[in-house]
């Protein structure tokens, strides 16, 4: 006679822990799971405005281990849509005022590629922190996006000094200039009909960092040009904010190895 | 709509069930061996890394100097030791034990001690160089915290092997949350070392990697350019990016667009599809596919195969160990 099998719900598994190390193991899992969770919901909620107020309290809650235990990321890899890289145009002022220039990252002078992409993510770094020059009226005005402007800005040129200060010392230079650029995705009619190298010196663009004497100069966006219907010749945004600046015929990608 | 006690009771008593096999049904170690010896060779691999530039990513003259990392987390809970030493010889000799600690994770020697300590060393390093972290760093520190918190070193190790050369001190050397009376025979098959920390190490992994491509398919969701199907394109013809030129898919924006929405389906839904028995080997296979991709034609040969690694924490042990065993690996 057979026995019917019991559902395995009802089966009395082995358990080797305690009901009461069960429930507190239970509850340190759930704690950490919402804090891997609660940091990509708060970038995920968080435009203009302070994250979604469920996120945030997630985050005040339990920001100290989020922290320190290396969970702050948002996972948001190659989104909402890939992207032009940037890179850093670097020119080295020597004490006879002569200059060199160089392009970071060089893929050619960093290797093995996990090297190259540490200064790659370096270079993608200050352009994160990047904060573009606004018009001298809007400074004067005394309104608030100065006031995160005057904050964003001191951060951006704090850090970019730090890099320079490196370069200076690396490179054996009196010192050293850094400049933003962008390098744009070519179109697939770009690439096919005319034969526009990924590496061709127009894709890339200087970001500008003079603050101008008068004038507007928060960016259009770039990348007006459209090619035919399909997506993959369509010109991509690039990155905002930018403002074009064709590059200067002394500027060149010469290589400096270290 | 009715309520019945006694369906309501069972029902609690059901998910209180299924929540207890999920987490504390004790498993064996096998997967989490092999992805331990991985991990703890690529973090040789990181650590050598920054050794050949300690200078330059760690000296008085860093990139981002000591000050100003200091000062980039004045407002959060980052810390590191390392923001306060830029002495050349201490950041070698750091690095140097880094390594070593790493190295002995891989092979597998006093591996209890030696993996949460190279997480420490790793997590102090990764708090140092904010700005020259990518996703590789992520999931190396994501499969280190795992590792760190289970006997992942009860087989495929030192530990393993000297274990076997003194059966009489086998029973000390296992875990205390095992599930099965120690066994005094060498054995390391399946069910031999099974552990509840394995368990949860193991569901911790699964569920981070889950969340992780959630959100990875929820912001694509966002961009235009994956609804489009041209993604991909601007993908590939990124210079920075690319380490093997596929421009040529772009001949045929139909392969263009069909990839991209795969993959964007795929990362989405593999929350769900890696839970299915009948979907979870096609839903690895896309993950090898992705990543071997990401690997070999974006430049990120570390990172894509850490992602490959990470998802074989959905290979079940027993199916691990046979693997192995057919190239004679545990035998």
């Amino acid at each position: 006679m057979s026995v019917p099998h019991q559902p395995a719900a009802r089966e009395l598994p082995r358990y080797c822990l305690g009901p009461n190390a069960r429930v507190a193991i239970s509850v340190a899992v759930l704690l950490h799971l919402l804090a891997v969770l609660g940091e990509p919901l708060r970038m995920f909620t968080q435009g203009r405005q302070p994250a979604a107020p469920d996120a945030g309290v997630v985050r005040r809650t339990l920001g100290p281990y989020i922290d320190f235990a290396y969970l702050h990321h948002g996972y948001f890899f190659f989104a909402p849509n890939p992207g032009p890289s940037h890179l850093m145009d670097i020119r080295l002022i020597d004490a006879d005022g002569s200059e060199r220039h160089l392009r970071l990252p060089n893929h050619r002078a960093q290797w093995p590629r996990l090297l190259y992409h540490r200064h790659f993510m370096l270079s993608e770094f200050l352009f994160q922190l990047y904060a573009p020059p606004i018009s001298p009226q809007a400074v004067t005005e005394g309104a608030q996006v100065p006031d995160d402007w005057r904050r964003d800005r001191a951060l951006f040129e704090h850090v970019r000094s730090s890099m320079e200060k490196h370069l200076a010392v690396r490179y054996g230079a009196e010192r050293a200039e850094i400049q933003l650029m962008e390098h744009r995705l070519p179109s697939a009619v770009e690439v096919f009909e005319e034969h526009v190298k990924l590496d061709d010196e127009k894709l890339y663009i200087l970001l500008p960092d003079e603050v101008p004497l008068a004038g507007p100069t928060m960016p259009a966006p770039a990348g007006s040009a459209v090619g035919p219907s399909s997506a993959v010749n369509r010109t991509p945004p690039v990155s905002q904010p930018t403002t074009p600046t064709p590059m200067l015929p002394h500027q060149t990608s010469e290589e400096v190895k270290p | 709509m009715s309520s019945q006690p006694h369906t309501d009771s069972s029902w609690l008593s059901e998910t209180l069930a299924a929540w207890n096999r999920f987490w504390f049904t004790p498993s064996a170690p096998h997967t989490l061996a092999v992805i331990r010896i991985f991990c703890g060779a690529m973090l040789v691999y990181v650590h050598a890394i920054w050794l050949s530039q300690a200078n330059d990513f760690f000296g008085p003259d860093a990139w981002i100097d000591a000050t100003t990392a200091r000062e980039l987390h004045e407002f959060d809970y980052i810390a590191s030791y390392l923001m306060f030493v830029s002495n050349p010889w201490l950041i070698s000799l750091h690095q140097l034990l880094a390594m070593s600690v790493c190295l002995l994770m891989a092979v597998g020697w006093m591996t209890r001690w030696v993996t949460p300590l190279a997480w420490f060393l790793t997590l102090m390093v990764c708090h140092r160089q904010t700005g020259a972290l990518f996703g590789l760093d992520q999931v190396v520190m994501m499969l280190s915290m795992y590792l760190m918190l289970c006997p992942c070193g009860a087989v495929y190790s030192l530990d393993a092997w000297l274990a076997q050369r003194r059966p009489d001190q086998r029973k000390h050397d296992q875990h205390d949350m095992r599930g099965s009376p120690a066994d005094k025979s060498p054995s390391t098959d399946v069910g031999q070392l099974d552990s509840v920390a394995i368990t949860i190490s193991s569901r911790l992994l699964q569920l981070h990697l889950c969340i992780i491509y959630m959100f990875g398919g929820l912001s694509k969701m966002r961009g235009d350019l994956w609804w489009e199907g041209s993604a991909m394109w601007w993908s590939i013809v990124n210079y920075e990016y690319q380490s093997l030129n596929i421009t040529w898919l772009g001949l045929s924006p139909l392969i263009i667009a069909t990839i991209t929405h795969v993959t964007l389906f795929w990362e989405t839904f593999y929350p769900a599809l890696i839970w299915s028995r009948l979907t979870r080997p096609l839903t690895l296979a896309m993950a090898v596919l992705v990543h071997g991709g990401i690997a070999v034609a974006l430049g990120m040969p570390t990172f894509g195969l850490m992602m490959i690694v990470a998802n074989m924490v959905f290979i079940s042990p027993s199916t691990m160990q046979s693997w192995l065993q057919r190239i004679n690996i545990g035998r």
